[in-house]
């Protein structure tokens, strides 16, 4: 019996968060890290940056310095205040910008984990309710392929033996319907030939 | 009957899907790293023009020689502490990153491991019973859906045993049963209950 074969699906934006627990909880641990590295490090700078700027500002307001006027030095005290603030500034917003792809970049990589979990799941969900419908093929970026492997060829095994047992208990239904009637005979071929259709069915479904 | 205790984690273990393990792993350490390389130096080079700018404070205040010395070996002293605390931290955030990403992806990485040898168990047959994840283990949803699965197979298998046993019965008293396909019913009967265990 020839198995229906499911094209991978392209990458939709609405659907890059299909296991929002995994991927949210990733993408958080590595912002939250980045930001912690930028943070800690970003004060630093500006702490240092302040330290220079005091320095100057202290340089300016010693004994010896008078030949620079009042205005002057108002105004380098004005433009270290303002270099300072645009570090904090320019950080701030690099900072912004690296955290915005970042977290795409990472629910991308994420999805190509949670792409074949959904599929796996989606799987085991028809296998619960009887239906032995083929698990259908990933992408080729997406992770646990090994995985995927185990499933298609456990579903082929399945499939095969659904159909084996198709082919047997029809044979069988045969040999004992030409039987004479008796009400135990009956009742086990009914029994036998609905059990072939749950199976057959199983195939069929979708 | 399977083994239904949480089996333990070996550390020769953690690495069970490199591939993906590494995937996660490495964006993780490499933008860490970068973060951490590219601040860490603009932070050494501010450190460093404070330390001069320090210097040339000192030198142009005419501060006593004694206690001017003492200044700057402080500020110098400063610096390197930055300069080395910087290094040091950067190599431990990465190693530290590092493990936490292969600990990290192992939860995940476990849970489909186990996945992957029970699906061979059911290619070949085998319908035992799932054991447990571990503590801390990812995907539990989907183990779960998995054993749910797995025992949906096994009720299957079992109502197929039931019904075979009744009709290898019937056959027996039947004139128009084939002995060939007699022995087959028989035959696909005994492979099912072996199935079952």
């Amino acid at each position: 019996m020839a198995e229906k074969t499911t094209r991978p699906r392209k990458r939709r934006m609405r659907n890059l968060f299909l296991n929002e627990r995994m991927q949210l909880r990733y993408v958080l641990i590595v912002c939250g890290i980045c930001a912690t590295i930028g943070g800690v490090l970003g004060l630093l700078i500006y702490q240092q940056s302040t330290l220079a700027s005091d320095q100057i500002i202290a340089s300016l307001n010693a004994a010896g310095m008078d030949w620079i006027d009042l205005h002057t030095k108002s105004a380098i005290r004005e433009q270290l205040g303002r270099t300072d603030l645009g570090i904090i500034a320019s950080l701030v917003l690099v900072g912004l910008g690296v955290a915005v792809v970042m977290v795409v970049f990472l629910i991308v990589l994420t999805h190509r984990v949670a792409g074949p979990l959904h599929r796996v799941a989606q799987y085991f969900e028809q296998i619960e309710a009887g239906r032995l419908v083929p698990p259908g093929t990933l992408r080729k970026s997406d992770q646990f392929k090994q995985v995927f492997e185990s499933l298609c060829s456990t579903h082929e095994a399945l499939h095969q033996r659904t159909t084996d047992d198709i082919e047997l208990f029809s044979a069988a239904i045969a040999a004992l319907s030409a039987a004479p009637e008796s009400a135990t005979m009956t009742r086990v071929v009914e029994e036998l030939r609905h059990l072939n259709q749950e199976k057959r069915a199983s195939l069929k479904s979708q | 009957m399977a083994n239904q205790e949480h089996p333990k984690r070996h550390w020769r273990n953690y690495l069970l899907d490199a591939r993906y393990q590494v995937t996660f792993t490495l964006p993780m350490v490499l933008l860490a790293a970068a973060l951490f390389v590219g601040l860490g130096l603009l932070a050494i080079r501010k450190a460093e023009s404070a330390t001069k700018i320090g210097i040339t404070h000192l030198e142009q205040s005419g501060a006593f020689l004694e206690s001017a010395t003492a200044t700057r070996e402080t500020l110098q002293n400063r610096e390197r502490w930055i300069r080395y605390g910087i290094v040091g931290v950067g190599m431990l955030l990465t190693l530290g990153l590092t493990g936490f990403g292969v600990v990290y992806t192992h939860r995940v990485a476990g849970p489909l491991h186990r996945i992957g040898v029970e699906l061979g168990n059911l290619k070949d047959g085998k319908y035992a019973p799932l054991a447990p994840l571990r503590k801390g283990d990812e995907l539990t949803d989907l183990y779960e859906q998995f054993r749910r699965a797995c025992a949906a197979l096994r009720t299957r298998e079992e109502r197929d045993t039931e019904v075979l046993r009744r009709v290898i019965e019937a056959a027996k008293q039947s004139p128009n049963m084939a002995h060939d396909l007699l022995a087959e019913l028989q035959q696909r009967l005994q492979v099912k209950e072996s199935r079952l265990g």
